[in-house]
C-alpha cells in the first residue's frame, strides 16, 4: 500500500548549471533524457521568447540569438531571491527553477505516460532545515520552502526534499558498495559549486554530520580555460572580436565569448579521456592544443580550495582524516583525472567512485525513495476501550511540569497523574477521575496546556 | 499535602520561603503542620544577608556577624540584585542576584532537611507582586530554587499570601476583596480576591517608600553628626566599610525602638560617639509622603475596578513597616474609618514580618486540594494517534474535513517530517472525523491526534455519562435558547439553571398578590420575555415579568375550576371549562383574555373553540422539551415513548443509521419528554410525575 510502491515518483536533482530526473515506480527507475538532444543532463538553461519560457538545450541554442534573454545558474538567487530581466520581464530565481521542473515533469509524464503527483527533489546540504519549533523567529534561510513551492508551482501535489550528499552515498558506485557505518566524505563537483559532507552510511537512512560548501564549480575551470584560451589564440583572435563587433557588450561580441566558454568545456570533457586534446575553435583557425598536466596545473588553485574547504569541515567536526573510510567522488567535475590525484594527496584515503558521477544524486535519490519506507502513517489503534484524558484547567491554561505515572501504569481514581504550574505559578495536579491505565503521553513536559488539549489516552 | 497512591499514603512536605529584601523567613509544612524554619541562633527571620567567609558562604545572622571582619565579602538584600537584574560585587568576583539567592535556598533546604531527616522536594516561594506572570523574573525564581535542589517549585505572590495569612484574614467569605499593604523595603499595595486556592492578585502597585524612609533617617543622622562620622566613613579600605554597616544598622535599630512606643529614643552609634535622637515627630514626618502614598493607592486601586472601600472586606498590613507607629492611624484617617471606629476593615497581626510567610504556609497547607480531576471522557468520540517518524513534523494540510467521513486505508491528513519526507496519515477502519485537533501548517508530534466518532459495530449499548439531576416539586421547562433551565416552582416562583450544572443564575419570587392557592407557569411573551402567569382559587390571575419582577397585568375570572391555556403569539389567556350559570343550564365554557391589559375579550360556549383558537396550549411552545426531538447539529434523535407495559423509557438513535445509541428508562407514573442543549453536547431528560419534576442531563 505504500505510496513508494505504486505510484510514480519524479526524482529530480536541480543542478547550479546542470539538471537530471528519473521516474521511480516500483522496482523501475527510468531516466527522463532531453527531448531534444537526448543528453542524460539538461542543461540548468532559460530562455524567456517573450511568449514562454524554454527550458535546457533550447534555451542554450537561442542563447546566440538574444543573450540579455538568457539566464543559468538561477539556482544561486534562491537564497538572496533577487529577480532577474529576461527580454522585457523580470523572473524570480524561484520562477526559473519551476520552470526547469515543469519541463522536467512535462517530459517525464509524457515518457511515463501518466500523471506524476509526487517528487522528490535533491537540495543542497547547506539549505538549513525549515525549524519546526512554533515560536521561532522566520527562518532566515527559505531554499527549503521554495523548493517545495516551486515543485508544488511546478504541479506536484506532493513534494519531498533530500540533501544532496545523502543521496549521493546512495549512489551505485564502482566496486563493493558502501559498508554500513563506514563515514563517507563526499565530493561533490558539480558545474557551479562545490559541495562536501560528512555521511554516516546507514542501511536506510544515511546521516549528514557535516557540510560545507565553495561557490567553484567545473564552470570556473572552464572560464580559466577560455581565459587561456583567449591570450594563447591572441594573434587569431583579436582580429576575430574586431571584425565581431564594434562595442564588447553588442551580441557578436557575447556570442563569440560563449563559443569560446563551450569550446573549453569541450576540451576539458575530451581530456578526461586523452592525454592531449587537439581541437579548433573556427575551421578557419589554427588548432589549439592542450595536455592533460596543462589543464591540471590551470585548475590546481581552485581544487586545492575544494580540499581545504573539506578539510576545514573535517576539522570542525573533529574528526581526523584517517577516520575517514572513503572519499566518494561524485559532480560532473568529478570526471577531471586532476580531481582524482588531488583528494588522494590531500586525504590519502580510498577513493570511490560513482558510477556515473552526473547522475550520481539523482540516481541515488531513487535507490534512497525505495529504501526509505512507505510514506503511509496507520493510525495507532488499540481493541480495548480508549479514551483522551482532558482536564478544566482553573484559569484555562497551564504549564505540564511532569507526568506522575507512566504508560502501562494502572491507576485508582483519584491518583495524581501529572504536575502542573499556572500561569499565576501555582502548582495544580491533575487527577484521575475514574480508575484506568494510562496507554500513551500525547503532551511532553514543559508544554503549555489548555482545557481543549487531550493530555494523554487512557484505557478504561 | 499527602498523595494517595495504591492506598498508601505518601506525605509531601513543602519549604515555604518568603525571600524578603532584608529578611527572609521559611517554614516547613508537612500536612497541616506548620514549622518554623530558624535561624541557628533561634530567631524567626534570617536577615537576608550573604558573606563568604573563608570556609564557604554563610548566610543570614552567620553573615551579619562576620560583615564586621569581612566588610568586603558581605552582600545584604541580595533580592535587589534580581529585583534590577543586576548583579553585586563580592570582593573581587561578581557574583548574580540568581547565584546568590540560590545559596540562600540553598542554606534554608539544609536547615529544613535537618529537621526533617531528608530534604524536602517541593519548594514554594512567595515573590514580590509586580513579579507579574509573564515577568521573566519569575522564571529565574523558579530556576533558583531547582538549582538549590528542588524537583518542584511554586511561586505565590506575597500580596495572596499575605491576604491569607490566618492572623488577619480568617472568616472572610469566599470572594471577598483584600486591600494587601505590604510595608518592608518597597511598599506594595494589592488587590486581592481572596478565593481559597484561586485566590488571586487583581492588581498592585509599589513604592520604595521603606528604603526612602531609611535614606532620609540616614542623611539626618550624617547631617548632624557630619563632624565625627564622616570622617570615620571616609577612612579607606575595610574601616570605612565598616563604620557605613554599622550607621545603617544603628538606624534601622533606632527605627524599630521607636515602633515600639514612646516620642524618642536616644542612643550612641559607637561607645565613643556622641548620643542620637529620632523624634517620633521627625520619623513622623519622614514617613507622611509615604503614608499618603499609601491611602491613595488604596483608593485608587478599588477605583479602577468600579469599586469604593465599603466592597473591601478586610485592608492588611504586612510587613515590617506595618510596625511603624504612624501608619495604623494614617491609614484610619486617610482611608475614612476612623468613625465606624468598632467595625473597620483594617487589620495588623502582632508579627507583620510574618504575615507573608503564615498565608504562604496556609496556601501550601491546602496543596493537597489543588488538584484538577480528569473530564468524564466523552464516550463517542474515539481518539485516533499517529507516530510522527522523526519525532516531529508539520501537519500540511487535512484531507478530510471535520464532520467528514473517511474510508478503511484512505489518507485523512498529509504530514512533512522534519527530515522532509511527506507522509499520508491513514486509519485502517472508516469512520467519521469528529475533531481535527491540530491545524494545518502547524507542528505535529511526536505523537499526532484527531477525534473520529467511535465505531458503534462492536460496542455494547450504554448510557452515556450523567452529568447533573435535578429534582423539583413543579415544572421545568428548556428556555427556548436550549442553554437555560427555566424552574417554576408550585410557591409559585421561577429559578433560572445552568443546565452545566445547575447553578441558579436567576431567581424569581412574586412578593405580593400570592397566598397558599396560588399556581403558575412560565410563558414567553411575544417580545421574547419570561412571564410568570400565576392564579390562585379565587380566580385572580397575574402576569410577572421574571426578569424585572414588575407585575404587569392582574384581573379575576371569577368562574372556576378551569384549565389555563396561554397563546404566547396572541399573548392571549384563555379560562376553559369554568362554570358558567346555575342549577341545570350549568355548562361548560370558555373565557379569552388579553394578557396585555387584562380585559376580557370573548366569551366561548363551543367545546372545538381551540379549533378556530390553534395558539393556545397549556404549557409555553417554546419549551425545548418535547416528546420527540432531534439534536441541533442533526446527529442524534431522542424519543420518549409513553409506558404501556410499566416503565417509561428515552430512546436515543443515530439519524445517519437509525440504529439505537442506548435507552434510558424512567420511574412508573412518569412522563418523559426530551430536549437538547444548543450546541448538542447535552441530552436533557423530563421525567414529570404528579409529585415532581426530575432532570437529568447527560453528556453525548
Amino acid at each position: 500500500m505504500s505510496t513508494t510502491s505504486d505510484k510514480p515518483v519524479l526524482i529530480i536533482d536541480i543542478g547550479t548549471t546542470s539538471s537530471s530526473a528519473v521516474v521511480v515506480r516500483g522496482d523501475s527507475v527510468s531516466l527522463v533524457p532531453e527531448p531534444v538532444t537526448g543528453l542524460r543532463s539538461w542543461p540548468s538553461a532559460v530562455y524567456w521568447d517573450g511568449a514562454q519560457m524554454l527550458v535546457g538545450s533550447p534555451a542554450e541554442q537561442r542563447k546566440r540569438s538574444d543573450p540579455t534573454a538568457y539566464a543559468t545558474e538561477f539556482k544561486r538567487g534562491l537564497a538572496a531571491d533577487t529577480p532577474t530581466v529576461l527580454g522585457h520581464r523580470r523572473f524570480r530565481p524561484i520562477e526559473q527553477v519551476a520552470a526547469v521542473l515543469v519541463a522536467l515533469r512535462t517530459e517525464a509524464e509524457r515518457l511515463h505516460g501518466g500523471r506524476i503527483e509526487r517528487a522528490v527533489i535533491t537540495v543542497p546540504a547547506t539549505y538549513a532545515p525549515t525549524p519546526l519549533d512554533p515560536t521561532a523567529a522566520a527562518p532566515a534561510d527559505t531554499r527549503r520552502a521554495q523548493m517545495v513551492a516551486a515543485g508544488e508551482a511546478a504541479g506536484f501535489e506532493t513534494v519531498e526534499l533530500l540533501p544532496e550528499p545523502v543521496a549521493a552515498a546512495f549512489a551505485p558506485v564502482a566496486g563493493p558498495p558502501l559498508g554500513n557505518g563506514d563515514l563517507v566524505l563526499v565530493y561533490d563537483l558539480g558545474g557551479g559549486t562545490f559541495d562536501t559532507a560528512l555521511v554516516r552510511i546507514d542501511e536506510r537512512r544515511h546521516e549528514v554530520l557535516g557540510h560545507a560548501a565553495i561557490d567553484d564549480g567545473g564552470r570556473d575551470i572552464d572560464a580559466l580555460l577560455a581565459a587561456q584560451i583567449h591570450s594563447d589564440g591572441q594573434q587569431w583572435l583579436a582580429p576575430l572580436l574586431r571584425a565581431a563587433a564594434a562595442s564588447p557588450s553588442a551580441p557578436a561580441t557575447l556570442r563569440l565569448g560563449m563559443a569560446v566558454t563551450d569550446f573549453a568545456q569541450r576540451i576539458k570533457h575530451r581530456l578526461s579521456d586523452t592525454a592531449t586534446v587537439e581541437d579548433y575553435l573556427l575551421p578557419d583557425v589554427p588548432a589549439y592544443r592542450l595536455s592533460r598536466t596543462e589543464l591540471a596545473t590551470l585548475a590546481a588553485p581552485l581544487l586545492s580550495r575544494t580540499t581545504q574547504c573539506c578539510a576545514a569541515m573535517l576539522d570542525h567536526l573533529n574528526v581526523a582524516a584517517h577516520q575517514v573510510d572513503a572519499v566518494l567522488l561524485v559532480g560532473g567535475g568529478s570526471r577531471m583525472p586532476a580531481v582524482t590525484e588531488t583528494v588522494r594527496r590531500a586525504f590519502g584515503r580510498p577513493i570511490r567512485t560513482a558510477d556515473d558521477p552526473e547522475l550520481a544524486t539523482v540516481l541515488g535519490a531513487a535507490r534512497w525513495l525505495a529504501r526509505s519506507g512507505p510514506r503511509t502513517l496507520p493510525a495507532w489503534s488499540s481493541p480495548e476501550r480508549i479514551a483522551p484524558l482532558s482536564f478544566g484547567i482553573p484559569g484555562g491554561s497551564t504549564r505540564l511540569l511532569r507526568w506522575l505515572v507512566r504508560p502501562g501504569e494502572v491507576y485508582s481514581a483519584g491518583t495524581r497523574l501529572a504536575r502542573t504550574r499556572l500561569p499565576s505559578g501555582a502548582i495544580w495536579d491533575l487527577t484521575a477521575a475514574n480508575p484506568g491505565t494510562l496507554e500513551r503521553l500525547l503532551i511532553q513536559p514543559g508544554t503549555d496546556v489548555t482545557s481543549q488539549d487531550w493530555l494523554a489516552l487512557a484505557r478504561y | 499535602m499527602t498523595d494517595d497512591v495504591w492506598g498508601i499514603t505518601v506525605s509531601e512536605p513543602i519549604l515555604v520561603v518568603d525571600l524578603g529584601t532584608s529578611g527572609t523567613r521559611a517554614a516547613l509544612v508537612d500536612g497541616n503542620q506548620v514549622t518554623l524554619v530558624k535561624e541557628p541562633g533561634g530567631g524567626s527571620s534570617w536577615p537576608s544577608a550573604i558573606c563568604l567567609d573563608d570556609a564557604g558562604p554563610v548566610v543570614g545572622t552567620a553573615a551579619e556577624l562576620c560583615k564586621r571582619t569581612l566588610p568586603r565579602r558581605y552582600i545584604e538584600g541580595p533580592r535587589r540584585a534580581l529585583d534590577a537584574q543586576a548583579s553585586m560585587r563580592l570582593e573581587d568576583r561578581e557574583i548574580s542576584g540568581v547565584d546568590a539567592l540560590t545559596l540562600f535556598v540553598s542554606v534554608l533546604r539544609a536547615e529544613a532537611a535537618r529537621l526533617l531527616g531528608s530534604p524536602p522536594s517541593r519548594l514554594s516561594l512567595a515573590v514580590p507582586a509586580d513579579y507579574e506572570p509573564g515577568d521573566p523574573r519569575r522564571d529565574l525564581m523558579i530556576g533558583i530554587g531547582e538549582a538549590a535542589g528542588f524537583t518542584d517549585v511554586e511561586l505565590l505572590p506575597d500580596a495572596v499570601a499575605a491576604a491569607l495569612d490566618p492572623d488577619v484574614s480568617d472568616n472572610l467569605p469566599a470572594g471577598a476583596l483584600v486591600l494587601v499593604c505590604d510595608l518592608g523595603t518597597n511598599w506594595t499595595v494589592g488587590l486581592v480576591q481572596v478565593y481559597g486556592s484561586h485566590t488571586t492578585l487583581l492588581s498592585q502597585r509599589g513604592n520604595a517608600a521603606g528604603h526612602h524612609i531609611d535614606a532620609q533617617l540616614i542623611n539626618d543622622l550624617r547631617e548632624r553628626a557630619r563632624d565625627w562620622l564622616e570622617p570615620l566613613l571616609a577612612a579607606p579600605g575595610d574601616p570605612g566599610l565598616r563604620a557605613y554597616y554599622e550607621m545603617i544598622d544603628f538606624i534601622r535599630q533606632l527605627k524599630h525602638q521607636l515602633s515600639g512606643g514612646g516620642e524618642e529614643v536616644v542612643d550612641h552609634l559607637t561607645a565613643l560617639s556622641p548620643p542620637h535622637r529620632l523624634t517620633r515627630d521627625r520619623l513622623t514626618a519622614i514617613a507622611t509622603p509615604a503614608l499618603h502614598w499609601l491611602v491613595e493607592s488604596c483608593h485608587a486601586l478599588v477605583s479602577e475596578r468600579g469599586l469604593t472601600l465599603a466592597d473591601v472586606a478586610a485592608v492588611v498590613l504586612a510587613g515590617g513597616g506595618a510596625r511603624l507607629q504612624m501608619v495604623v492611624p494614617g491609614m484610619l484617617d486617610g482611608l475614612g474609618f476612623r468613625d465606624g471606629a468598632t467595625a473597620h476593615p483594617l487589620r495588623r497581626s502582632g508579627e507583620p514580618e510574618l504575615a507573608v510567610l503564615r498565608g504562604a504556609a496556609r496556601y501550601a497547607a491546602g496543596a493537597a486540594a489543588r488538584v484538577v480531576p480528569a473530564e468524564r471522557p466523552r464516550w463517542q468520540v474515539e481518539p485516533l494517534t499517529w507516530d510522527i517518524p522523526g519525532g516531529v513534523g508539520r501537519l500540511q494540510r487535512w484531507l478530510v474535513a471535520e464532520g467528514a467521513p473517511f474510508a478503511a486505508g484512505e489518507p485523512v491528513a498529509r504530514v512533512r517530517t522534519a527530515d522532509e519526507r511527506v507522509f499520508d496519515l491513514t486509519v485502517a477502519r472508516s469512520g467519521t472525523l469528529v475533531s481535527h485537533r491540530s491545524a494545518a501548517g502547524g507542528p505535529v508530534g511526536p505523537v499526532m491526534v484527531a477525534g473520529a466518532a467511535r465505531d458503534r459495530g462492536g460496542m455494547p449499548l450504554d448510557a452515556p455519562n450523567r452529568r447533573l439531576h435535578l429534582e423539583s416539586r413543579g415544572l421545568w421547562q428548556l428556555h427556548a435558547d436550549r442553554q437555560l433551565l427555566v424552574e417554576c416552582t408550585r410557591a409559585p416562583s421561577v429559578r433560572l439553571r445552568s443546565l452545566l450544572d445547575g447553578a441558579v443564575l436567576g431567581d424569581f419570587r412574586p412578593e405580593a398578590g400570592v397566598d397558599a392557592t396560588t399556581r403558575g407557569r412560565v410563558f414567553v411573551d411575544p417580545d421574547g420575555r419570561f412571564c410568570l402567569v400565576g392564579w390562585d382559587a379565587d380566580g385572580w390571575f397575574s402576569v410577572w415579568e421574571v426578569e424585572t419582577g414588575k407585575l404587569n397585568t392582574r384581573f379575576r375570572d371569577p368562574g372556576g375550576p378551569f384549565k389555563v391555556l396561554v397563546d404566547e403569539t396572541a399573548w392571549r389567556l384563555a379560562t376553559e371549562g369554568g362554570s358558567r350559570g346555575v342549577g341545570l343550564r350549568r355548562r361548560a365554557a370558555t373565557t379569552l383574555w388579553d394578557l396585555r391589559t387584562g380585559s376580557r375579550l370573548e366569551r366561548l360556549s363551543d367545546e372545538h373553540w381551540r379549533r378556530q383558537h390553534p395558539g393556545f396550549a397549556e404549557l409555553s411552545g417554546r419549551d425545548g422539551f418535547g416528546t420527540t426531538t432531534t439534536s441541533p447539529d442533526g446527529q442524534l434523535r431522542a424519543d420518549a415513548s409513553p409506558a404501556p407495559n410499566g416503565d417509561p423509557v428515552v430512546a436515543v438513535h443515530d439519524t445517519t443509521t437509525d440504529h439505537e445509541l442506548f435507552r434510558l428508562r424512567g420511574s412508573a407514573g412518569h412522563q418523559g419528554r426530551v430536549g437538547f442543549s444548543a450546541d448538542s453536547r447535552y441530552l436533557l431528560v423530563n421525567w414529570e410525575s404528579e409529585e415532581r419534576s426530575l432532570v437529568d442531563v447527560y453528556d453525548v
